[in-house]
């Protein structure tokens, strides 16, 4: 599920990088032992609506931050059951000039 | 924007700790072949100075913000290699040390001294040919400039051995210099 | 432990060897021994020492300038290696009207963002810069200058640069951006190298 969303997160407008929420030897770690090499992080049980979901994004400065984060929050929140309790977190880590 | 090749090491060392990886690279190459220079001439080693000052390099982007006086880059980032060159150093294997020559260096050091063209050349020719311990003491002391005790602690011994091995690499080198006249 | 056994361990008849010149020379020659500041061979020595010290730099400075191109593998190695998030700092939060969606933007973003619209005015570069509060913040800039421009009108150009950006990414209320020109720099044929 996370690598589609990793996709779908790359694809929207004003985003121009996905970073890793996580640091390089903690990551690096994870996809030895999981094989999953996604940067949009999703906590949760594999059979139900994950607990929480964290995107780190580079933004274009073109847009406003702040609503950026918003359509990508947005984004994600569409692809979950409508009922669904996931935590979303967008981190604006960058902005691009 | 201003090209930042232009900038100061201070400026340059700003942006790098606030996250500018830009600046970063600009240091890297500013002052990157200087580090190397002095890696290779302390572990004796090219293939083992890459390493080292590559690791120097990773750890100085995570430590910039400590750095006191931005302006003194890269005398800081000599120091950080310093620590790793010799860390690499302690970790080989332990040689016996004493007066062992590396053989082969010691027999070409006299032919090359000889025919070298400049003082620097002759120089080059018989630091080249000192035993490794005596090599390390005297990079550390007259182009790293630490003290007797900074060399001991990061090479692992005493103060007496530090002061033994650069006392015997400056009898040498007073004497093959004076020969090379 | 070999010992050094030539029949001149004392330099020019002075009383000292050389492992005591060596000391002397690294102890600055301080407090001075008139044995050896009185003799000639003594004194001879140490400027020899002295001069292949020198020399010992100036032979690494030369390896530099014989060497100055860098591997680009190496390079690439190196910057693959330099993780973003040792300089992310704190999360600033941004509204949010879903009570299950937190949307932030990090400290390193905003400072990279001062950066950018403080580089965006002519003959400026950023050096440091910090954003110290919470919701109620004082941004202090510092810059350095292309020798020849207006200082007044830089600082003042970056401070508005800067206020625009925060007004237009961040819902940090800024209570005052503090700009200081702490170097300057010029458009030489080398560049500049201080």
């Amino acid at each position: 599920m996370s690598e589609s969303l990793d996709s779908l997160v790359l694809g929207l407008p004003g985003v121009v990088n996905l970073f890793s929420t996580e640091p390089a030897i903690a990551r690096s770690a994870r996809e030895l032992v999981s094989g999953e090499r996604a940067l949009v992080e999703v906590t949760g049980p594999a059979d139900a609506a994950p607990e929480r979901i964290v995107a780190s994004v580079g933004v274009d400065a073109n847009a406003q931050a702040p609503v950026t984060a918003a359509g990508v929050a947005a984004a994600i929140r569409a692809t979950l059951p409508p009922d669904a309790s996931t935590e979303i977190v967008v981190r604006i880590s960058r902005l691009t000039v | 924007m201003t090209d930042l090749s232009l900038a100061s090491d201070a400026i340059l060392a700003e942006r790098s700790a606030d996250g500018d990886s830009l600046a970063f690279s600009v240091l890297v190459r500013r002052h990157g072949p200087y580090l190397r220079a002095f890696a290779t001439r302390l572990t004796g080693s090219s293939a083992d100075a890459d390493d080292v000052v590559q690791e120097a390099l990773i750890v100085a982007w995570a430590q910039l913000e400590n750095l006191d006086n931005p302006s003194k880059v890269r005398s800081w980032l000599t120091s950080i290699v310093s620590r790793k060159a010799t860390d690499r150093i302690r970790a080989r294997k332990p040689s016996s040390e004493l007066d062992d020559s590396r053989a082969e260096l010691a027999e070409r050091g006299p032919e090359q001294r000889a025919i070298a063209a400049s003082q620097l050349d002759a120089l080059n020719a018989v630091l080249a040919a000192l035993p490794e311990g005596q090599r390390q003491c005297w990079v550390l002391k007259e182009v790293g400039g630490y003290s007797y005790e900074e060399i001991a602690e990061r090479l692992d011994t005493t103060v007496a051995v530090v002061r033994g091995r650069l006392a015997r690499a400056r009898a040498t080198v007073v004497t093959e210099m004076e020969l090379w006249r | 432990m070999t010992t050094d056994t030539t029949n001149d361990d004392d330099i020019g008849g002075s009383g000292y060897t050389l492992e005591q010149l060596s000391d002397y020379l690294d102890s600055g020659r301080t407090p001075a021994i008139e044995a050896i500041d009185d003799n000639a061979e003594c004194q001879a020595v140490l400027a020899s020492l002295e001069r292949y010290g020198s020399l010992s730099r100036e032979l690494v400075s030369r390896d530099a300038t014989d060497n100055p191109a860098l591997d680009e593998g190496w390079l690439s190695g190196l910057f693959a290696s330099i993780t973003r998030e040792v300089k992310a700092g704190r999360d600033i939060p941004l509204t949010s009207s879903d009570p299950l969606t937190r949307l932030t933007i990090t400290e390193g973003a905003i400072r990279g963002l001062i950066r950018s619209a403080g580089d965006s005015v002519n003959g400026v570069l950023v050096g440091r810069c910090s954003i110290t509060g919470d919701d109620d913040v004082t941004v202090a800039v510092s810059i350095s200058v292309l020798l020849g421009t207006p200082v007044h009108l830089a600082a003042e150009a970056v401070r508005q640069a800067v206020y625009t950006a925060l007004l237009k990414h961040t819902e940090l209320t800024v209570s005052s951006v503090d700009v200081t020109v702490d170097d300057v720099h010029v458009i030489a044929n080398g560049g500049d190298r201080s």
